[in-house]
């Protein structure tokens, strides 16, 4: 029985599943970082995307993607980006390319989602269980649109949060321009008419 | 039964389309998982050692992981060292940007040879023992697969209200930029007036001592 369970558990979590590799990390200034996914299916659909989530709001990064034996390739330089693309069997290689900067360091928010049903919806019978599995396809979809839109907001708020500090930074600057330039004006009068 | 579960998880990195990247010996590597509070994650991952002679990656047991994970206040709250292959667990406690680094515990024994690190993070329902709740709650199949996906409702009810409070916080946050643009604006247009006042004080005083004017 609880080698059933074990088998239940293994469908229960993986059908309409979809393997998705989320996550956010820190490519430093000059370095590149690469991920790798080692397909397992002969052909499969993948979803990748990319999103930099720093402070600047003009910062890119080096985007170089690849499937294996060579069935598809991207290599580009912006903010964001999608690629959906069907991958072969074999390495696929995603790098983040920040060497051409030297003191940015980007915050990139990447998604890779692979197509593959573990548990093929054919094998069940039940039309309970496959309304079941309708309704588990649109609320992974459902968390995904979250998991952007979170990303997105994310990217705006460092910008503004930036702002909010650089105000204070200019502001002083400004007024200190200000009163020496008065001070400079000044003295160099009185310096004239000695 | 743990063994078995523990069996499914590194079944679960073998079989599935796992992730993996290279790091070098004493390389740090972070992740940022940005979750609401009470949620649960849930790391599996494998190491391996590049093999000069075969120039591929091969297992090495003798290898550790050390695995320190950091809540949005920076405060560390897991810093264990694990084996060379295994699952990482915590709980958030506050909502925010947890950061998860794992970085080898093996020290220039290699020479600064390269891992392959494979890496599979999960948060939320996914991490629920369902073996476990279908056996206490003695449920069928079909509850089981209702549990599950209430869990999900959860799940998502839960970000979205993460999602409503940080939002609040980023309208907190413009709002207070417009003052602080505001209050900057009057302040440096009184400096500028009082400098110009100032200066002209200053040297009619000036041009009078020199019997200019």
């Amino acid at each position: 029985s609880s080698m059933r369970l074990l088998v239940l558990l293994f469908a229960t979590l993986a059908p309409v599943a979809c393997t998705l590799h989320r996550f956010k990390t820190l490519v430093e200034a000059g370095n590149t970082d690469c991920f790798t996914v080692d397909i397992k299916q002969t052909s499969v659909g993948v979803t990748a995307s990319y999103m930099v989530i720093s402070a600047d709001s003009s910062h890119d990064i080096h985007f170089d993607l690849r499937g294996a034996q060579s069935s598809y390739q991207v290599k580009e330089r912006r903010q964001r980006g999608i690629h959906t693309f069907d991958a072969a069997q074999g390495e696929m290689s995603l790098c983040l390319d920040n060497s051409y900067s030297y003191t940015a360091d980007k915050m990139i928010a990447v998604s890779i989602h692979i197509n593959d049903d573990i548990v093929p919806l054919s094998t069940v019978a039940d039309k309970t269980t496959q309304a079941a599995d309708r309704i588990q396809r649109q609320l992974k979809l459902a968390q995904n649109e979250l998991y952007d839109r979170s990303n997105l907001e994310k990217k705006h708020r460092t910008v503004v949060e930036n702002n909010f500090e650089n105000i204070n930074f200019w502001g002083i600057v400004n007024s200190c321009a200000m009163v020496t330039a008065g001070v400079v004006q000044v003295v160099a009068i009185r310096k004239l008419l000695k | 039964m743990i063994r078995g579960l523990v069996a499914l998880s590194v079944l679960a990195i073998a079989a599935t389309n796992a992730l993996y990247f290279h790091i070098a010996e004493t390389e740090r590597k972070c992740f940022i998982e940005e979750i609401p509070d009470e949620t649960m994650v849930i790391g599996n991952y494998k190491v391996q050692l590049h093999d000069p002679n075969t120039n591929g990656y091969a297992d090495y047991p003798s290898i550790g992981m050390h695995v320190e994970v950091k809540d949005p206040e920076e405060k560390v709250i897991l810093s264990k060292l694990y084996l060379s292959e295994g699952r990482f667990t915590f709980t958030s406690h506050t909502p925010g940007e947890h950061t998860i680094c794992l970085y080898s515990n093996s020290s220039s024994w290699f020479a600064g040879a390269q891992l392959r690190v494979h890496l599979d993070i999960q948060a939320g329902e996914h991490t629920q023992d369902y073996v476990q709740i279908a056996q206490k709650d003695k449920l069928n199949e079909l509850q089981l697969r209702i549990r599950q996906l209430l869990d999900q409702v959860d799940q998502i009810q839960k970000e979205q209200n993460y999602q409503r409070y940080r939002e609040e916080r980023f309208r907190q946050t413009s709002e207070s930029t417009n003052q602080r643009v505001l209050w900057w604006s009057i302040g440096q247009t009184f400096v500028l007036v009082a400098t110009g006042a100032w200066q002209m004080r200053h040297l009619k005083g000036f041009f009078e001592a020199k019997k200019l004017v």
